[in-house]
């Protein structure tokens, strides 16, 4: 399996705080990979600087070869690299439609949006109802799905997810897994940040897990799901 | 009632002016959070650059339609210029620090382009009537051509803007700019490119605002800004700053307020009534007719 996103020894800072200290990650192309983490561990911070909005001290993100450390956030977009960030950070104000639109702003192929657009309503035909409505006016769940099929609407190579559960009612979060599971299927790699390790584990190929920002373990998914440290201290036992 | 017809038209045209100044205090208060105070400057210099087109062109008294069109223009092309110079050079390099720093900064900015017309270009210079001024009588109320073109070359303008902000991809950048700058860019939308396009949108309205305002007022001078601005940033505060409708409806109601206690009451209480309105819509209503209140879901 080639890798698609290369992330080495990158060190972010917080003025004076370590926040990642040489963090390395492979996210293999059509794969889920996921990052696992408490509280604070810097998986935020590591999305953050992947798509640009941190600047990191040292180390590289590699795009299929391409560094991306350096370049404006939308330039990550147009490269591949869309984001669903913490808190779902939909457009309030905004339709459904807009936030969608927004979603392809780096894009001009009209055709190949309308069929995205298509895509992601057969996938979130709850999104096709509210189209019209103000995203603000949308129930946490529906935001969530409405953030996802944004960042979809890039049409990206990777798909950074960040805790896609936060704050949803389990019924909601297995709905959420079950299209995450979907959108790799249908041939886009993600990168997953979860608190939820159990569902995050289930989806996903490989996981890595972030403590005070390093690297702590990285394994297959099915072995950390069974690795007792890990029951432990992200399964509840 | 004639007294009444009269000031609602001539409330009309002053609100217009108003309005498209307070739609440059609006969108980059919006955008930015930043209340530009160097915003009447760009009025100012939308004013002289008017005056000194028309004059190198040799354009006098009665010039034409096409000829006062052309300095409209460039009024709007010249404040377009300044106001992107200005947020690249002033305020691009503030952006990540205090909004209070920002504010100083806009206030700086203010003081340097009025010294600065003043040195180059001098005080109180006058505009020439490019196109002959005619009055119509209809019933009784008197209808100058000033306040109808102010009237109508606002209007086009109002319907453009919301064209440009509803319907245009980059007003749609625009708006989700003024939402969270960090998730447009998250969106790939170039942010800074963003702020500086709101920028010239709103610094060109208050070019044409400008070149209106030399219909009705023709004095140019390094200082002509000061007034309409501050009023301006009344309505926008009236109408609910950073709201683009409601920067139209508070500049509206702004200028009949004016003209109506001139009308009725006396003139020298007009600017009185401007700033007083600014205290009661700070005290009891903060955020303005059409402010914003946005709920986040958890």
């Amino acid at each position: 399996m080639s890798a698609s996103l290369v992330i080495a020894n990158l060190d972010v800072y917080y003025g004076q705080i370590h926040a990642l200290r040489g963090v390395s990650i492979e996210v293999e192309k059509g794969r889920v990979t996921t990052l696992l983490g408490a509280n604070g561990a810097g998986k935020t911070t590591l999305l953050r600087t992947i798509s640009g909005l941190l600047s990191p001290r040292g180390g590289s993100i590699r795009l299929d070869g391409e560094e991306l450390v350096g370049r404006e956030p939308h330039e990550i977009v147009r490269r591949g690299v869309s984001q669903s960030p913490e808190g779902r950070q939909v457009f309030p104000g905004l339709s459904v439609k807009e936030n969608l639109d927004l979603g392809a702003y780096t894009r001009s192929d009209k055709v190949g949006i309308k069929a995205d657009f298509d895509h992601v309503l057969t996938l979130w035909p709850r999104l096709g109802e509210r189209l019209a409505q103000r995203a603000g006016t949308l129930s946490g769940g529906e935001q969530q799905m409405l953030a996802i099929a944004r960042a979809m609407m890039a049409r990206p190579k990777v798909l950074l997810l960040d805790e896609p559960s936060l704050g949803l009612a389990p019924v909601i979060v297995a709905g959420i897994f079950e299209t995450i599971k979907a959108i790799n299927d249908g041939g886009t790699t993600v990168l997953l940040v979860e608190q939820n390790a159990h569902l995050a584990l289930k989806v996903a190929h490989m996981g890595y897990v972030l403590e005070t920002g390093a690297i702590q373990k990285c394994a297959p998914a099915a072995e950390l799901l069974a690795d007792p440290s890990i029951r432990e201290a992200y399964l509840g036992g | 009632m004639t007294l009444f017809l009269q000031q609602l038209i001539n409330g009309l045209s002053l609100g217009a002016i108003y309005a498209l100044i307070a739609l440059g205090y609006t969108m980059v208060y919006g955008t930015l959070q930043l209340i530009n105070f160097a915003h009447s400057e760009v009025f100012m210099m939308g004013a002289f650059a008017a005056f000194l087109f028309a004059g190198a062109m040799g354009w006098g008294d009665g010039a034409g339609v096409g000829a006062a069109a052309a300095v409209a223009l460039v009024a709007m092309g010249s404040c377009a210029i300044l106001g992107m110079t200005i947020e690249r050079i002033a305020y691009r390099p503030m952006r990540k620090s205090t909004r209070l720093n920002m504010l100083i900064t806009a206030i700086g900015v203010s003081i340097f382009l009025q010294n600065l017309a003043l040195r180059l270009w001098g005080t109180n210079l006058t505009f020439p009537d490019l196109i002959a001024k005619t009055n119509w009588e209809i019933a009784g109320v008197n209808v100058a051509s000033n306040s109808v073109m102010v009237l109508g070359v606002t209007l086009v303008l109002m319907i453009g803007l919301t064209w440009l902000i509803e319907k245009t991809k980059i007003g749609l950048a625009m708006r989700a700019v003024s939402h969270s700058r960090e998730t447009a860019a998250l969106m790939g939308i170039p942010v800074d490119r963003t702020i500086s396009f709101t920028f010239a949108l709103g610094s060109a309205l208050a070019g044409a605002g400008a070149f209106l305002f030399l219909l009705g007022a023709p004095k140019v001078d390094p200082q002509m800004g000061a007034m309409p601005g501050l009023k301006a940033f009344v309505a926008a505060v009236l109408g609910g700053i950073g709201s683009v409708p409601g920067a139209v409806v508070g500049a509206l109601v702004l200028g009949l307020c004016e003209t109506f206690v001139s009308g009725y009451v006396s003139s020298t209480w007009r600017d009185a009534v401007a700033f007083c309105v600014l205290i009661v819509i700070l005290l009891y209503k903060p955020s303005g007719l059409f402010g914003k209140h946005i709920v986040e879901k958890v």
